[in-house]
């Protein structure tokens, strides 16, 4: 095996492959035995009509047993080679991910397979996803970061967009009126190999690891739904959601507002740069004020969310904040944010930003977990592997000139959006009542 | 620095002492102070993990000093007269710069800093590492700006009932012994703690040989061990000698219950049994029963609970820690299911265990898996060293390394022994959060 420590062109260490309807990537690491693997195909869920819960239960349903399986010879079939699946509705997609021993591909592969091929999707294991998935949105409940990035993402998209997030319990309330019948025809209708992506990292056989794919998922049919989601944002007028969650002394607050690019857009390197001068680690400028300088955080941190190839997403500053502080947290954030938009990045900001993103790079890809993961979005984004190579290189070529116009050009103080979740002090009790 | 192409045969370093080998980690001893040093190389890609490992944590806090530990480790980023944010040099800067992951973390018997950063920086990772072991500021400012930073981080942990219910199980269980109290601490001792309290804990504790630095990846021995010594080798070893706990816990005689009340709609029931230390021969059997009972869906617990509609999950497990302490499961409810009904079976399907034993096959199971996960956590050096970590808290490091073979030497007989010898009524501390 040639040292995995030998080149640093990520690309150059890739192998594609069609194995029969699955674009395949491969690379080896010098982890000895373990392979890590993440895959997906495409759906096409009727957003709007709220098809992603079916998928959010379908894909509770696939390892629950298939025409030849039930689902303890599943659970025997994993345990036995104590591999690991885990399967997850994004969207759009599902996605398939977990790790493995070199040994067990080619059984994990036609287990795979199976399951998306030939599910049982039963009514008792239908009624146990449904169960469980309302025992994990009652748990959402509790978490003030969730609620309240689900709050700005209603302020800032339509139902229809992907990034939307319905209030919890108009969700609990549909799933309630949700039959295994429409699980069964939404798999019919939205399962097939449509996009059909894999990546394996780690101790891999890679002709071997065609063989297997190909021997698990030829054959495996398209299905025809077409794409009914929108791509943009339509933002209400900026104001405030609070969301009240009595005894949660620690409040969730997030601002943000759309942004009007995809991640294939240009403009995306220049803003992804200025983003992570503003909140993307811990020597960014959010988390060296508020919470370094002024002591009034515990996290701080903003993001560009939910930019894909194929929607528009938004820019989202998180902070969390201790009741009695909320009003002086948010202050100081947003004095950070106004200084940041009106006057940019400096020249040497820029340059240690650079230094930073690029290095993290290699750093961000030391085990098999890491690159499967990273070498599959890129895959989901429609870019070829060398493409993180490009990207590294944009960055490093980026201008002070293209990130401070990036700024000006999508930032905007006046359009934040402002979510908060939590105790949060109400009506003449709330000094932050101007927002 | 290249990979190495030297062998155990090669003398160490001057200055240095070879303690032993395990696993394909190397142990030394620096001489002039005492500092423990793990070095193991791996090549998964051209980067290198630094870890620092103190040999204290929330276990060593007293009353009214509780959160000190945590508090201290917070302080450490303030830096030191070379680096520090007023000068320009603060240590996240000056790591993150170069790409480097940094953090941080403080649990029951330990506080351990850490860089994943690219091989070429290593020496930088080290000498920020080597300059705060003995010259952190501990500024009285900072102490006060950081300690609303740590409120924040306690009222975050609050408003989650799973970590509530934790530490509540956990303060009830023990009564003597300070795994009672939390890592974070008490609010009021978090509220109250003083400067000359916190530069009295680093003058106690933060000393190299109260350390062990443990270096994983693409590196060469000699010149890791050069480095080290280069940037450690002139600290002087502790002037007294560490504290020890000398605290012990009594033996628990009788069930102990809790409720945990709050506003919510998914209730979670929290057993903990009283569990031997990390060395103990017995850990190993409880870590194959943890899997029997609850690691995948053919486990017991997952089909009498999960798969009966009556829990939405279900895990359990007995984290290795230096003096006894629990083994646990927990069971998140499914909607409208009472916590009484599911602690009912709990206990019927233990006392299955602890009546008739496992099977060969749930034993060969329970064993692939583990072994499956150790090879899983040998992905890449972050992996390892966090792994090295908790071994190297609990006061030996080869727990890590021979591992799987003290699993694989498990019978069936040792887990239904250790079901039956801790899994007891009088051993358990049983707690319910309940949504209201």
């Amino acid at each position: 095996m040639p040292s995995t420590a030998s080149s640093t062109r990520l690309g150059d260490r890739v192998a594609q492959h069609t194995a029969g309807p699955c674009t395949l990537y491969t690379i080896q690491t010098a982890v000895p035995e373990v392979i890590s693997y993440r895959g997906s195909f495409v759906t096409q869920p009727d957003v709007g009509a709220d098809e992603e819960l079916l998928q959010e239960l379908l894909v509770r349903m696939f390892d629950k047993g298939t025409q030849q399986r039930d689902r303890f010879q599943i659970a025997e079939t994993l345990e036995e080679r104590g591999a690991q699946q885990n399967f997850s509705s994004e969207g759009l997609r599902v996605e398939f991910y977990g790790r493995m021993l070199r040994a067990h591909v080619a059984d994990v592969l036609d287990l795979l397979a199976e399951e998306f091929r030939a599910p049982a999707l039963e009514a008792a294991e239908f009624e146990k996803a449904r169960s469980q998935l309302i025992a994990s949105l009652q748990r959402s409940l509790e978490s003030t970061g969730g609620q309240a990035s689900a709050a700005l993402s209603r302020r800032i998209y339509t139902r229809a967009h992907p990034n939307y997030t319905p209030p919890t319990q108009d969700t609990i309330g549909r799933l309630q009126e949700l039959t295994v019948a429409d699980v069964q025809a939404y798999y019919t209708a939205h399962v097939g190999s449509n996009e059909l992506r894999l990546v394996l990292a780690g101790d891999v056989d890679e002709a071997a690891a065609v063989q297997a794919v190909a021997g698990a998922f030829d054959g495996w049919a398209p299905h025809d739904a077409p794409a009914q989601y929108a791509s943009a944002a339509e933002p209400q007028e900026p104001g405030v959601t609070d969301v009240l969650m009595p005894g949660k002394q620690n409040i969730d607050v997030r601002m943000g507002h759309a942004i009007p690019l995809k991640r294939t857009d240009p403009d995306y390197v220049a803003l992804y740069l200025a983003n992570f001068a503003l909140g993307g680690d811990f020597s960014a400028r959010l988390m060296d004020e508020v919470r370094d300088e002024r002591g009034l955080t515990y996290g701080i941190g903003s993001s560009l969310t939910g930019l894909t190839a194929e929607v528009e997403g938004h820019w989202q500053v998180d902070v969390t904040l201790s009741a009695d502080r909320l009003e002086e947290g948010v202050a100081a954030t947003r004095e950070v944010i106004k200084e940041f938009v009106a006057e940019g990045v400096s020249a040497e900001e820029l340059q240690a930003k650079k230094e930073t993103v690029v290095g993290s790079f290699t750093v961000g890809l030391a085990s098999s977990r890491a690159l499967a993961n990273v070498l599959h979005l890129n895959a989901v984004r429609g870019y070829d592997p060398a493409y993180l190579d490009r990207f590294r290189e944009a960055l490093a070529a980026a201008t002070l000139g293209e990130v401070n116009q990036a700024i000006a050009t999508y930032l905007d103080l006046e359009a934040l959006q402002v979510a908060r979740a939590g105790a949060v002090p109400q009506g003449d009790d709330d000094p932050t009542a101007r927002l | 620095m290249a990979l190495s192409t030297q062998s155990l045969t090669d003398a160490p370093p001057d200055g240095f002492s070879f303690v032993k080998e395990s696993g394909g980690i190397e142990a030394y001893e620096l001489e002039a102070n005492g500092l423990q040093v793990l070095f193991m190389p791996e090549r998964t890609a051209p980067v290198a993990a630094f870890m620092v490992t103190y040999h204290v944590g929330s276990r060593n806090e007293g009353p009214g000093l509780t959160g000190a530990t945590h508090m201290l480790e917070h302080l450490m980023f303030k830096g030191t007269e070379r680096f520090n944010k007023r000068a320009g040099t603060s240590i996240f800067n000056t790591l993150q710069q170069v790409g480097a992951r940094v953090n941080a973390s403080t649990w029951l018997d330990r506080t351990n800093y850490y860089e994943l950063l690219p091989v070429e920086h290593l020496p930088l990772a080290m000498e920020v590492e080597a300059d705060r072991m003995r010259g952190a500021l501990l500024d009285p400012q900072d102490v006060a700006s950081e300690r609303s930073v740590i409120l924040n981080e306690f009222d975050r942990g609050e408003n989650e009932p799973i970590r509530a219910l934790y530490h509540a199980l956990w303060a009830t269980a023990f009564l003597a012994h300070p795994y009672r109290h939390p890592t974070i601490g008490w609010r009021s001792d978090i509220e109250t703690i003083t400067p000359d309290d916190l530069r009295g804990f680093y003058d106690t504790f933060y000393w190299p040989n109260n350390a062990t630095v443990s270096i994983v990846g693409d590196v060469d021995r000699a010149a890791v061990l050069t480095e080290v010594q280069r940037h450690f080798g002139s600290i002087p070893a502790s002037p007294d000698p560490i504290p020890e706990v000398t605290t012990r816990e009594p033996e628990q005689e009788g069930e102990r219950r809790l409720e945990l009340r709050r506003p919510g709609q998914a209730g979670v029931v929290l057993a903990g049994y009283k569990a031997p230390d990390a060395s103990h021969q017995d850990s190993d059997a409880l870590d194959v029963l943890a899997s029997v009972l609850a690691m995948g869906n053919g486990s017991r617990l997952f089909r009498a609970l999960v798969d009966k509609g009556l829990a939405a999950g279900v895990s359990a497990g007995a984290p290795r820690l230096r003096n006894p302490g629990l083994f646990y499961i927990l069971a998140l409810l499914a909607p409208e299911k009472d916590g009484p009904d599911i602690e009912a079976v709990l206990h019927e399907e233990i006392a299955r265990l602890q009546d008739d034993g496992i099977t060969p096959d749930e034993l060969r199971r329970a064993v692939n898996q583990l072994k499956a996960q150790e090879a899983f956590g040998r992905d890449g050096p972050y992996s390892i060293v966090s792994q090295l970590n908790e071994a190297i808290a609990a006061g030996d490091w080869t727990l890590y390394t021979e591992y799987m073979d003290r699993i694989e030497a498990v019978t069936p007989a040792d887990v239904q022994r250790v079901a039956q010898t801790y899994l007891r009524r009088a051993g358990r501390t049983v707690g319910h959060y309940i949504p209201s």
